[in-house]
């Protein structure tokens, strides 16, 4: 029997313990998940900066399959919950291309704001969200019908965006005042502005919603908001020029693309260590982690390629060859 | 014996320690206070150092050790004299415009070779700095971002691959560019549309009420402009060439020359139409002639306003160049890439890939198309870089020239900087890959 009180010596014991077990319940925990087979296929979605297309990659075979014109300067990428439509951000054209994911083919071409760089779906799939960087708005497209049914001013040079898993809330990482803007998705208006570090360029939120996690690409950390109290709570450390956030499909450990490093940094959020530093190519801008697999998807803007990397090992296992200067990856939600 | 004499007494340990302590702040000292010198772009120059520099006209701002007088003041409010505050330590910029400071940084114009030490005259005779710098240069400024050519020139003519790496180049601000007028007739201020402001620089509104409405007034418009090439010349031709599509034939280029840019609507300028180099000699330009348009850079504008009284500035769109100039504004960043020319049909710019001679990563390039016509702000805007030295930076100053550079990027709220930043004229950048950590990997030693 055992008794609750434990000495430095135990408590270091534990720690020597926990660490590794924790390394394994986190795969086991991601495996174990029942993840509904909604999206009818296996694909990762990367837009394509300098030519104007999106790779779409064959995550079982780690293959390119398709190439799809899009508008001009994509920047950013997401895909509808049921895995049906993908949204592309084009920048220079202010538009935002909506692909039939089934048929990679561009059904709707919708007019934003100036700067589009950002885009993300609602839970339900009703919503768009599109980060204007240009005009500090978020523009809301109605997906029945393609059209944009409102627009809400958020800070300076909104570069990022991302939905709370109950779509209650939008976030903005806005890098030219250094905040984040919290959206109420319900009445369209900003209810709290939360200052981060230094130019957040990328938003990740856990599978709960209960934290928000901002990476500055300039303070070279990760600012951890509390959704329930819009305060920052913790701070991350990261690596050089930390611009994109994800988290695994349970929550953690937390992935940073670390764009001056060429890294990924692999956080426990709980005790704040970095867990692995995985290197990848040169300049990784976009992370996505699939929810299905738990495997990571970085896109190296400086080289042209996508990193695949397993979340059981922290190692890369793949490196795919996609289109001019890869700005941004979604994946297939589930399937 | 030995064990003592290794030790050492104690009065060695004294005067051991004395020594090592001048040492170590002597060696502090030289890191904490660098003399960095550069030089090139105008349109910038305010942000940079202040306004200092319009009287007495000089070319050179320097809080530097050398030289020693003739230099004006470096403001401690600007971007660079907040920077020197907070690290201790000291900048010169000479306003040679880009061109010319790019060639005194890539020690070349192509045939001949250039260097910083020389006086600080606005031509490629040097920065003004002394001899005895140990970085030639540490950095330049330029409204247009470096060509292919010219990033070839630090190799092939300058030399200077082998000591100093290859040009590494960071957006920095951006500035509004005015459609100024003197019409001592109009007592309310001018709102012009693009299509008002391509038609008179493309020669197409030649009188005064098509610009009025006034239709009685049928002086004729007399158009100054830059006669060198210049950033500003090219983003008023960004702005234009993407405001006013004309057609396959007959459009704007966009060009540093703006002969050039208006070439396809007048092969010769206009007679009657007055070329002048610089932007004080435009605003004098319109100043000494009521009835005349031109173009400048405005925050400069703003600062000399008092010297030049009948010279007004145009709303373009509704959109005042200083209240609808916001303080932070975002870009597009590409790495290693350059504008490669313009495209044949629409004048507009095209940038190409390039092959980096050293580091990957360290050209940064804002696509002119990203800002061309943004008509919710003040749409006609100039971005303007800082370049460094990949390597060869020294250990003593790597240090003030990774600062320097990244200063544009630091925490504004703290630093009291206010040349830049809302009513300036100026604004700051931002954009993801706009950060300290991506200088400091990018110049080194």
């Amino acid at each position: 029997m055992t008794t609750g009180r434990s000495t430095i010596k135990n408590r270091q014991a534990t720690k020597r313990w926990l660490a590794p077990a924790a390394r394994c319940a986190i795969p086991l925990l991601m495996a174990g998940m029942a993840l509904p087979a909604a999206a009818h296929n296996k694909n990762a979605y990367v837009a394509n900066e300098i030519d104007n297309t999106v790779s779409v990659i064959d995550t079982v075979t780690n293959t390119v399959t398709a190439t799809v014109p899009v508008g001009a300067n994509p920047l950013g990428i997401a895909v509808s919950p049921n895995g049906f439509g993908v949204y592309v951000a084009n920048a220079l054209d202010n538009t935002v291309s909506v692909i039939d994911a089934a048929t990679n083919a561009v059904t709707a071409m919708v007019p934003v704001q100036n700067t589009p760089v950002a885009v993300a779906v609602s839970p339900d799939g009703s919503d768009v969200y599109v980060a204007n960087a240009n005009e500090n708005t978020v523009s809301v497209i109605d997906t029945a019908t393609n059209a944009v049914v409102a627009t809400v001013p958020v800070g300076s040079a909104p570069f990022s965006i991302a939905v709370s898993p109950n779509g209650a809330r939008v976030y903005t990482g806005n890098t030219g005042d250094n905040t984040v803007s919290v959206i109420n998705a319900r009445t369209n208006e900003v209810v709290a502005t939360v200052p981060v570090g230094n130019t957040p360029s990328g938003l990740g939120i856990g599978p709960l919603g209960a934290r928000v996690y901002v990476a500055n690409a300039g303070s070279n950390n990760v600012s951890v908001i509390d959704a329930f109290t819009n305060k920052v709570t913790a701070t991350l450390t990261a690596g050089n020029g930390a611009e994109a956030v994800a988290t695994s499909p349970i929550g953690l450990p937390v992935y940073v693309s670390n764009s001056v490093d060429n890294t990924v940094s692999v956080i426990n959020p709980l005790t704040k260590n970095v867990i692995a530093t995985v290197s990848v190519e040169n300049t990784p801008q976009s992370i996505a982690v699939s929810d299905s697999t738990g495997r990571v998807y970085v896109a190296n803007a400086g080289s042209n390629t996508v990193s695949v990397i397993n979340p059981y090992t922290n190692k890369v296992i793949a490196t795919v060859n996609v289109g001019s200067v890869p700005a941004a990856v979604a994946t297939q939600p589930q399937w | 014996m030995f064990k003592r004499n290794a030790k050492g007494n104690t009065r060695t340990k004294l005067v051991t320690g004395a020594v090592m302590l001048v040492l170590g702040l002597s060696a502090a000292g030289t890191a904490m206070s660098t003399d960095t010198f550069g030089g090139g772009a105008t349109l910038p120059a305010g942000g940079y150092v202040g306004f200092n520099f319009l009287n007495p006209a000089v070319k050179q701002s320097a809080n530097t050790a050398f030289p020693t007088s003739g230099a004006a003041a470096v403001s401690s409010t600007s971007l660079f004299g907040a920077w020197a505050a907070r690290t201790g330590n000291k900048v010169s910029y000479c306003q040679t415009g880009s061109g010319n400071g790019k060639k005194i940084f890539d020690n070349s114009d192509g045939t001949n070779h250039l260097t910083a030490i020389g006086a600080c005259d606005g031509t490629t005779i040097g920065f003004g700095a002394p001899s005895s710098i140990l970085v030639n240069p540490h950095f330049a400024g330029s409204d247009a971002p470096m060509s292919a050519t010219e990033y070839n020139w630090f190799d092939v003519t300058g030399g200077k691959k082998t000591q100093y790496g290859e040009p590494v180049q960071f957006p920095a601000v951006a500035g509004s560019i005015a459609v100024i007028y003197r019409k001592d007739s109009l007592s309310t201020p001018l709102n012009l549309t693009s299509a008002q402001v391509c038609g008179v620089f493309n020669g197409s509104i030649t009188q005064w009420s098509a610009l009025t409405g006034n239709a009685s007034d049928t002086t004729t418009i007399k158009v100054a402009f830059r006669s060198d090439g210049s950033g500003t010349s090219f983003s008023l031709a960004n702005h234009m060439a993407a405001a006013c599509a004309g057609t396959a034939s007959q459009h704007f280029i966009v060009d540093q020359s703006f002969a050039t840019a208006i070439s396809q609507y007048k092969p010769t300028i206009p007679s009657g139409w007055v070329g002048a180099s610089g932007n004080p000699a435009v605003v004098a330009a319109v100043e000494s002639a009521d009835g005349t348009i031109g173009y400048a850079e405005s925050a400069n504008l703003k600062a000399a306003a008092s010297t030049v009284p009948h010279v007004k500035y145009a709303t373009v769109g509704g959109k005042d160049p200083y209240a609808d100039f916001p303080a932070s504004l975002a870009v597009l960043v590409s790495s290693d890439r350059v504008l490669s020319g313009v495209n044949a049909t629409t004048g507009r710019p095209v940038t190409a890939a390039l092959t980096p001679f050293g580091q990957t990563g360290c050209m940064l390039l804002v696509d002119p198309a990203g800002y061309a016509n943004i008509t919710s702000r003040y749409p006609i805007m100039a971005v303007s870089y800082l370049i460094a030295n990949n390597k060869g930076n020294t250990s003593t100053d790597v240090g003030a020239v990774r600062g320097l550079i990244g200063s544009a990027y630091a925490d504004h709220t703290t630093d009291g900087v206010t040349t830049i930043g809302a009513n300036t004229g100026y604004s700051f950048l931002s954009s993801t890959a706009l950060t300290q950590a991506k200088v400091d990997s990018c110049v080194n030693i």
